[in-house]
């Protein structure tokens, strides 16, 4: 059982680093700020402010407790790693965070629906970190093409460690490209398929 | 469009390591982004190349690697022109394929 490990990183991301109360941000703004960055300045990023993407990532909504992993990179070593063995790492940042779910607790505490619940979840904490890097003045990318054997080798995970989602950070350039902008989702009023309102 | 930021100057190693995973990753991706995986590896390979000793500057190979950086990402969101630019490219290729084998 792994719960003894799992708590470690729960209980990091609990306490809200300094500064998280004291700097209140629109999060609507950071939502039209929100972007994927592939292009980023070479400087590491300062350890406190990775500290706040954790403790971001672990606000997120989780099917149950110590379910979610993060494994916190920003060793040029270790980047140069995942950068090697990761088709869909086509950026280059200095810094990273893989959301990962133990799935032998899943599937003890939740069976066989824990799989799309854990997954959801990891999609949820990258969405936070998303959006606490704007007002951090940092950006993200969200990795997900991979082997997922090859980031478990990289990261040394064991095998009931799920990598889900890859998080790219850094300080992006200056003048990045702007985003496609296609943000509106199909929406459907009472029921599918309904007419929009006029 | 600004110029992906893939890496340059890289080795043996990091290329296999990249082609090993995507070879994996094929198997549980469509096709358009195996057909990514190959045109990135195309530019990292030319990167490497111009990077090695010995190997002489060819400005053919590093014109296509500028095109290949521009437009790679068009395989996201602007398949159709995604196509359209690959055909061009390789066209391009089999051309100057001939043209060198023909000088």
């Amino acid at each position: 059982m792994s719960q003894t490990k799992a708590a470690a990183p729960a209980a990091a991301a609990a306490a809200p680093p300094t500064g998280t109360e004291a700097e209140p941000f629109d999060v609507f703004l950071a939502m039209r700020k929100r972007r994927m960055h592939r292009d980023f300045r070479p400087e590491a990023v300062d350890e406190a402010l990775m500290e706040r993407l954790v403790y971001a990532a672990g606000r997120a909504p989780t099917a149950r407790a110590d379910l979610r992993h993060l494994v916190v990179v920003t060793d040029p070593r270790m980047i140069a790693s995942i950068r090697q063995v990761c088709p869909g790492w086509l950026n280059n940042a200095p810094a990273m965070i893989a959301v990962c779910t133990d799935t032998r607790l899943s599937d003890e505490l939740i069976g066989p629906g824990g799989v799309p619940a854990t997954l959801m979840d990891s999609g949820a904490a990258a969405a936070y970190v998303s959006l606490a890097a704007p007002p951090l003045g940092l950006g993200i990318c969200w990795v997900t093409s991979w082997p997922e054997e090859a980031v478990q080798g990289a990261l040394y995970l064991p095998d009931h460690i799920r990598p889900d989602i890859l998080i790219a950070i850094g300080h992006p350039v200056a003048q990045p490209p702007l985003a496609p902008r296609r943000f509106k989702p199909v929406v459907h009023r009472e029921r599918f398929g309904s007419e929009p309102a006029a | 469009m600004s110029q992906t930021p893939l890496p340059e100057g890289e080795s043996v190693f990091d290329l296999a390591c990249y082609l090993i995973s995507s070879a994996r990753l094929a198997m549980d991706e469509t096709p358009r982004y195996g057909s990514l995986r190959l045109i990135v590896a195309a530019s990292r390979l030319i990167a490497a190349a111009e990077a090695m000793e010995g190997v002489p500057p060819d400005d053919t190979l590093l014109e296509w690697k500028r095109s290949i950086d521009e437009n790679l990402f068009k395989v996201m969101n602007q398949y159709p022109e995604y196509g359209e630019w690959l055909a061009d490219l390789t066209r391009t290729v089999g051309r100057e394929a001939t043209q060198r084998n023909l000088a």
